[in-house]
């Protein structure tokens, strides 16, 4: 039985590990296309050569995430060997649902001003 | 005519794989130490594994081959997604970290996961669902406002003969 366990740790150490590092390698080598992570989508009567506007929702949820990432990966790489995965914190959970919130309300705002506009040039037609 | 060849010639080695397989977990089952049910559980074991990594390689050499295109992985509508990236991350996080603790632990129990950590989870995974459908209600109709009707055809009064 030992041999299993040891056969099964290297088989997901293998596909699990090379599944990561190629996604990883991927987005970093621009396979997997980062373009427009921090920009909000351009409005119908918006020009194509007009630069998108940067969106500040899209930019503190980009650090929440990873600065919530690297806290809960740093828990676990200190105390690997306990016997549940490490708690997160209720304040952690709190700021990030309130930073996805915050993201979502902006998603929302971005919908329904594209809906307003079209509704408005379908209107004039 | 060639892709069928090579198509052949991919298949042949997997083949031989399988059969491999198949027979030393055939050996394992007859000459292994133990009981029989506790060799049953080890020809079990084996077969899963191997059928598990084959699957497992197939995509990992088809994801590098680009034959699985992953190029659109964080995008929606031609730019990246942040609720794609950010559920992407979680998701390294939480299977890393589950990892780290299997493996530190000597692969002894499944580690617990806290009320929290699904809870983070799911947040996680409810933005991106609740970002898709506010993207699909954003999106015009397509087919716009109905065309207006044609115009009646004109009435001939009369014969028209030539």
């Amino acid at each position: 039985m030992p041999y299993l366990v040891r056969a099964a740790r290297l088989e997901i150490i293998i596909v699990l590990g090379g599944l990561m590092i190629v996604v990883a390698s991927k987005v970093f080598a621009g396979g997997i296309g980062l373009a427009g992570l921090l920009t909000v989508s351009k409005r119908p009567g918006q020009s194509p050569n007009e630069p998108a506007e940067f969106s500040p929702a899209r930019a503190q949820m980009l650090m929440t995430t990873l600065l919530a990432a690297m806290y809960y990966l740093l828990q676990v790489i200190n105390n690997p060997s306990a016997a549940s995965l490490p708690d997160a914190p209720s304040t952690l959970v709190g700021v990030l649902g309130g930073s996805h919130a915050i993201y979502l309300g902006g998603k929302v705002q971005s919908a329904w001003d594209l809906l307003t506009a079209s509704q408005k040039k379908n209107s004039k037609k | 005519m060639s892709e069928n060849r090579k198509d052949a010639k991919l298949i042949i080695p997997q083949v031989i794989m399988v059969v491999v397989f198949l027979v030393a977990a055939f050996l394992i089952a007859i000459y292994g130490p133990g009981t029989a049910k506790e060799r049953l559980t080890m020809t079990i074991g084996y077969a899963l594994l191997v059928l598990i990594f084959l699957f497992g390689m197939v995509i990992l050499v088809e994801i590098i081959r680009g034959n699985i295109d992953l190029s659109t992985l964080l995008s929606e509508d031609g730019k990246a997604s942040m609720s794609r990236f950010q559920l992407l991350v979680f998701t390294f996080v939480i299977a890393l970290s589950l990892f780290l603790m299997v493996v530190a632990q000597n692969g002894a129990k499944f580690p617990e996961i806290p009320a929290n950590v699904l809870t983070l989870l799911g947040i996680s995974a409810s933005t991106y669902a609740v970002s898709k459908g506010i993207q699909a209600g954003s999106k015009p109709d397509p087919s716009g406002p109905p065309p207006p009707p044609p115009p009646p055809p004109p009435k001939i009064i009369g014969g028209g003969g030539i």
